[in-house]
């Protein structure tokens, strides 16, 4: 028999619409998940997401000790990333599951299945580049506008005018986080009239009090203080970065000032530019909020004798457009208004006064997979009661069929 | 011989060879559990013990106590506190001539009003004796030389002295280990200062640091009553209006106040305290730090309070100036200590009456809601619906492994008989215990691993069941029993090793019936379908390879139509659970995913189930495929459900667990199925190509 | 079509280790400015206009506000305890000098809506509170009681440079103020 020829974009479309794809992908999936879960102990959940899930990650080399070894060092066995082969795994439903699939009242409920699939890939992809999130801690009788983000640090230049900031101007985040210890990086501001060169990134690292003269040629002193590099916490949280900046005035090769900047600094180190100064601070990047948050009540109860949580509430006021509006947030419970979410994600009292902490959230996608949920349920309902259906149906026949034969044989 | 013939014996040897399999399996765990659990040396003789009297043990058993942040009656408590001490819900001794068996309740009995037996009883298993010789190296802090008398010296001859005439494994009394106490707590303090994550310490630490906890906890239940026990020593010389009321601690609460002003008064003026009355404060407070202990027995007296305080912090609230509810504390301390002072000078009797009206006088200050509740567990305790259950299901295994070995003969028939109905009872039995557990809890029934090993049981059981009524070929009957039988099992040595109350309340994220109701369970029902699915399969593998089914066509068909239905029956459930989880997430913590490893695990079910669907419609995987699939999937459901917790990370912290053995057993198991499969298929597909070959050969 | 598979897989996989090496960006452009939040205001309720000729560095557990100036020189604003007396006599011991009986000689500041006395010194410094001795070394201050406890605004460094930023510290004290806390929420709320 002759073999047949198809076009390239037919034979592209069979692959990327075929079966064989989708149990790659999905087998792909299930390792994926399987070792960054292994990892996760050691390496922290941040970690884990920003080498196994994130868009970024385009192939990932798993870092287990268990791994294969060659004279000592662990086999490199890369994988493509998560991201990678849900966008791959996307396509091959769209293409597969919906267009490619026979049509038919028998397939109805695996076509309803794969367009909830394909609903709550979108809610992730949604999720994954819109998304933002912060916590927004406050006390007691004190209110707040802002939230803070749990992991990515910033650098913000402002200007002070008379002991008070101006509007800071905020270097993104994406562009630091991902420089390594050896590299730098420029960031222009034009509107200041001066660049800063960024350097000596340390994802994690303390201040620390030097002498000039004890100062070797490795450390980079400045006012007497300088960094020091530390072991990386798998709880991203409990990371402080550090980093070395230069200040470069309109286009000087010679630098102006330098800045040793740490994340656990509350205050800014400031430089003065043609008279005017600038405080340059390194921290966990500020969310703004369109409204205040007033916390009127914060309440945290133990079960009696025990330091296991029974309730954290919070009775707040939010303050928007000069008007309030009074709200309990409790566990389970959010608060959701324009498109922002506050959740109840922390209490302490070790203070005089207790604090709510509320994790932020915005997220377009928000109550998507709940949608995605219903018509999964459905199509779910539909294909397996089909089958479940006609299981029986055939199970009684093949069983009458047995009893007759064995009454036919007596 | 007949191909049928032939297909008939191989069936029968491979029904033997299956037969012998599982006893062996079953009965060499079974053997290495008794083992390790069960004590081969004989009772330990208990002079002078005296055996608690019934009607104490009634009124003790429904009494309430306030444990783990709720009210539950003094027999949970006490078996807990028993678990946690000695492995077991009961220790046989020998008393009055007689091997006797002491229940919780008469071990806490003991604990609280006679100390001095309580001492006596071998509670303490030390399964490595270098526990106690490890103690010998390292100094003593000397804090620790000075209170305890022993200094480095001594300290080899006293710990060389309690492990003298004791095996390697062995039973120790607190009177046997009250001499190196102070030792073993000052290195549990120190390996707790070098390593505070008991998850990182080595076996040996993580042994010290259980006895030690053990022997702080149950220090606290000996000396607790010390308050009550109207033993206070007057010196000779100290003035004494009423010898016998000022034996009683409560007489020094009352009188307090005028002994203080007296001694304020004396101070100014230079003048001495007598001898005695510094010995005494010292004993009143040593009695009062004792009795702070966290044992509450006593409900608050301010209306708007919900804790229990223990008696000593009542006591120091008294002296410390917030006499508010001294009366009603001082009248507490007399019932107490007339508790004590019946089962001392007048006997159980006696002790049994006063016991009673410390329990009306506890419960009338009780909702009556919660007191019937008390009643409602304490039946609860009696019923013992998992034992029972697991009890029946043995027997009904039994029949089903007879009815296995000749199932269509009359015997066999009866035997599947007996075995369906055996189930059924066992099956109600876990129902109404799971039921009765949710009304106490008054929660839904799933809300810790303990909760989801009882949940995967009944639903197992019941899931097979149903499946057999539609099948009628006993298959998934005995699948339902030995899946009942393997639950029960498992909860039981969850519990035991675990020792907590699992119908504690739930922390605060959790406390949801709503998603409890709908995720959770769902999420389990999956677990319990991918664990259901693999056991259908394992049974159709061995039934392959070893002849059972003497080839016939109709019932693989049957058992690979059940095995794939199992396999799209745990997709639903684990794809629906899963998403309510990221919604609850969602509500909880602000995101719907998190790739929190329970997460990840119950992402994992789902993924494989989608492989094993997609492989076979795409004709890569088939009979052998899916079979060899769904025992695989097994290995997912137990990383998902067991495996995560021992990782100690993520935010679905309240399942976390120590140690993985058991686990890679099983993986190990499922594994070496999945390879017999396997190989067993590729050899019939060479078979089958070289049988082609050959008539191919021969028709040319 | 496993062939056609198998090729498209490769040309695939070396596509991304190629685009995934590639990026690369060294030169970044920042216009964007966030809105002031009520944190802005500062984390104590201090506000300070620090002279140009000063920078501000990190604070400490003891040093509220910290700058410095010059090659050595240091200005720190903390809490104190204990007396005026006291401190004004523990700062001049630092240098040698004899202690005061009282503050009427001594020159007086307005700082904080409260007058405050300016404590000077010169000489060899004997080091203390992690400061190590030095030569011709100088002291100008500024103590204020604010209730129960006090506000100290101190300089240190070399003797010339002290005496020289002397003016600027004077100034810098009496424009040190406390924030309201209504003031600070108006301008969060105006700021938007």
């Amino acid at each position: 028999m002759a073999k047949s020829s198809s076009s390239i974009p037919v034979r592209l479309f069979r692959f990327f619409s075929g079966f064989g794809l989708a149990v790659t992908c999905l087998l792909l999936l299930l390792i994926l998940t399987w070792l960054s879960t292994l990892e996760q102990p050691a390496k922290g959940l941040y970690e884990v997401q920003k080498r196994y899930y994130d868009a970024e990650a385009w192939y990932v080399v798993p870092e287990l000790d268990w791994l294969p070894k060659i004279n000592g060092k662990p086999v490199s066995l890369p994988l493509p990333g998560a991201y990678l082969v849900s966008a791959v795994l996307f396509v091959n439903l769209f293409l597969g599951g919906i267009l490619r699939i026979r049509k038919g009242w028998k397939n109805i409920g695996v076509i309803i299945s794969h367009f909830s699939m394909i609903s709550l890939l979108i809610a992730g992809f949604v999720s994954h580049h819109y998304s933002k999130e912060g916590i927004m801690a406050v006390y007691q009788g004190d209110t707040s506008d802002f939230a803070q983000s749990y992991t990515e640090y910033t650098i913000e230049v402002a200007e002070i005018v008379n002991g008070e900031k101006e509007k800071p101007y905020v270097l993104p985040t994406e562009h630091l986080k991902n420089l390594g210890a050896d590299q730098s990086r420029v960031f222009e501001i034009p509107e200041l009239g001066f660049e800063l060169n960024v350097s000596g990134w340390m994802r994690n690292s303390a201040r620390v009090k030097v002498d000039k003269d004890d100062a070797g040629k490795d450390v980079i002193e400045v006012d007497g203080w300088a960094l020091q590099w530390l072991k990386t916490n798998p709880t991203e949280e409990l990371n402080l970065a550090g980093c070395h900046v230069d200040v470069f005035v309109g286009g000087d090769q010679e630098k102006t000032a330098r800045l040793v900047l740490h994340g656990g600094d509350p205050n800014a180190c400031t430089i003065t530019v043609d008279g005017k100064i600038y405080g340059l601070r390194l921290m966990r990047e500020i969310w703004p909020m369109p409204f205040q948050v007033r916390l009127d009540e914060s309440i945290g109860e133990y079960y009696p004798g025990t330091r296991k949580p029974s309730t954290f509430q919070s009775d707040i006021t939010r303050i928007a457009d000069g008007s309030e509006q009074a709200f309990r947030i409790k566990m389970n419970e959010p608060m959701r208004y324009g498109g922002y979410t506050l959740y109840q994600a922390r209490w302490e009292d070790s203070g005089d006064r207790p604090m709510s902490g509320f994790a932020i959230v915005k997220n377009p996608s928000d109550q998507w997979p709940k949608y995605s949920l219903y018509i999964s349920i459905l199509g779910l309902t539909i294909h397996f009661g089909m089958k479940l259906g006609g299981f029986v149906g055939k199970s009684s026949k093949t069983k009458n069929k047995e009893v007759s034969s064995d009454q036919a044989t007596a | 011989m007949s191909k049928e013939n032939s297909s008939k014996r191989r069936s029968k040897i491979g029904r033997w060879i299956a037969f012998i399999l599982v006893v062996l399996l079953l009965g060499g765990y079974g053997l290495y559990t008794l083992r390790i659990n069960v004590s081969s040396e004989k009772p330990r003789v208990i002079e002078g013990y005296e055996l608690w009297q019934d009607d104490v043990v009634d009124v003790a058993r429904d009494i309430g106590v306030q444990d783990g942040g709720r009210i539950k009656p003094f027999s949970t408590w006490a078996g807990f506190t028993m678990l946690q001490l000695h492995g077991a819900r009961g220790m046989k001794i020998e008393a009055e001539g007689e091997v006797v068996k002491i229940s919780p309740e008469e071990f806490m009995l003991d604990c609280l009003f006679r100390s001095d037996m309580a001492r006596k009883l071998p509670i303490f298993r030390i399964d490595n004796s270098e526990v106690i010789s490890s103690l010998a190296t390292g100094d003593l802090p000397e804090e620790v030389q000075r209170l305890s008398g022993i200094d480095n010296a001594s300290k080899n001859e006293v710990i060389r002295e309690v492990v003298k005439d004791k095996g390697r494994r062995d039973r120790y009394s607190y009177a046997e280990l009250e001499p190196i106490a102070p030792i073993l707590l000052a290195r549990v303090q120190k390996i707790r200062k070098e390593q505070p994550s008991k998850a990182k310490m080595t076996s040996e630490q993580r042994d010290t640091v259980d006895l030690g906890d053990k022997i702080w906890l149950f220090s606290g239940l000996i000396y607790h009553m010390d308050f009550a026990r109207a033993d206070i020593e007057i010196q000779e010389g100290t003035p004494a209006m009423d010898k016998e009321r000022m034996k009683r601690m409560s007489y020094w609460v009352r009188s307090f106040p005028l002994l203080r002003k007296a001694v304020l008064e004396m101070q100014p003026k230079g003048e001495q305290l007598p001898p005695g009355i510094m010995t005494l404060f010292s004993d009143l407070e040593r009695r009062m730090t004792r009795a702070s202990q966290d044992i509450r027995f006593l409900p608050p007296y301010a209306e708007d309070s919900e804790e229990w305080l223990p008696v000593g912090k009542r006591i120091e609230q008294v002296l410390t100036g917030k006499r508010a509810h001294a009366e009603a504390l001082i009248s507490d301390m007399e019932m107490m200590e007339d508790t004590c002072l019946a089962l001392r000078d007048e006997g159980q009797s006696a002790f049994s009456k006063q016991l009673a009206a410390w329990k009306k006088s506890v419960h009338d200050r009780m909702e009556p809601k919660v007191v019937g509740q008390l009643g409602s567990e304490v039946a609860y305790g009696k019923w013992n619906y998992f034992y029972r259950a697991l009890v029946i299901f043995i027997f009904a295994f039994v029949f089903v492994m007879i009815s296995w070995l000749a199932p269509r003969s009359k015997g066999g028939r009866i035997c599947t008989g007996f075995a369906a109905l055996l189930a059924v009872a066992a099956l109600g039995l876990m129902i109404a215990g799971i039921t009765h557990r949710s009304i106490i809890m008054e929660r839904s029934p799933i809300g810790n691993l303990y909760d989801t090993i009882l949940f995967i049981g009944a639903t197992g059981v019941l899931v097979l069941l149903l499946v057999e009524l539609l099948s009628k070929r006993a298959v998934a009957l005995g699948l339902a029993v030995f899946m009942g039988m393997a639950c029960m099992f498992l909860a039981r040595r969850y519990e035991i090793g675990d020792a907590n109350d699992h119908m504690d309340p739930l922390v605060a994220v959790l406390k949801s019936n709503f998603w409890l109701s709908t995720h959770v369970v769902t999420v389990t029902i999956g677990y319990m379908g991918g664990l259901a699915a693999a056991g259908l399969s394992t049974i159709y593998l061995f039934a392959r390879v070893l002849g059972i089914d003497e080839g016939d066509k109709n019932f693989r068909r049957a058992m690979t139509r059940i095995a794939y239905g199992m396999v799209c029956f745990t997709l639903f459930f684990s794809l629906i659970g899963t998403v309510l989880g990221g919604i609850w997430a969602n509500d909880s913590w602000g995101r719907f995913w998190g790739w929190d490893p329970k997460e990840n695990g119950a992402l994992m079910i789902v993924l494989w189930c989608l492989v094993v669907l997609h492989a076979r419609m795409a004709g890569y995987l088939r009979e052998w495929g899916i079979h060899v699939a769904a025992v695989f999937g097994a290995n997912i459901v137990a990383f998902s459900w067991w495996h995560v917790n021992s990782l100690s990370t993520g935010l679905h912290s309240y399942g976390f667990i120590d140690g993985l053995g058991i686990i890679w057993g099983f993986y190990g198991l499922l594994t070496a199925v999945c390879l017999m499969g396997m190989i067993c298929a590729l050899l019939e597909r060479r078979g089958k190509a070289k049988a082609k070959t050959n008539s191919k050969a021969t028709e040319n | 079509m496993f062939a056609f598979s198998l090729r498209l897989l490769c040309i695939s996989m070396f596509s991304l280790v190629f685009c995934a090496s590639c990026r690369k960006t060294e030169r970044i452009v920042v216009n964007e400015r966030r809105e002031l939040i009520v944190a802005d205001q500062g984390n104590h309720s201090l506000v300070a206009v620090m002279p140009p000729e000063w920078r501000q560095v990190p604070s400490t557990e003891f040093r509220m506000l910290n700058y410095r100036f010059g090659d050595s020189g240091e200005v720190f604003v903390g809490r104190s305890r204990g007396g005026l007396m006291p401190n004004i006599n523990r700062w001049l011991g630092q240098f040698g000098k004899p202690g005061l009986e009282n503050a009427d000689e001594l020159p007086k500041v307005a700082m904080l809506g409260q007058e405050g006395v300016l404590v000077t010194a010169s000489g060899d410094f004997a080091g203390g509170m992690g400061r190590a001795a030095r030569k011709n070394a100088g002291l100008a201050g500024v103590i204020v009681a604010i209730g129960d406890q006090l506000i100290t605004v101190k300089m240190m460094g070399g003797a010339d440079a002290v005496a020289a930023e002397q003016e600027r510290l004077i100034k810098f004290c009496e424009g040190l103020r406390i924030r309201s806390a209504d003031r600070g929420a108006d301008r969060g709320a105006d700021s938007k």
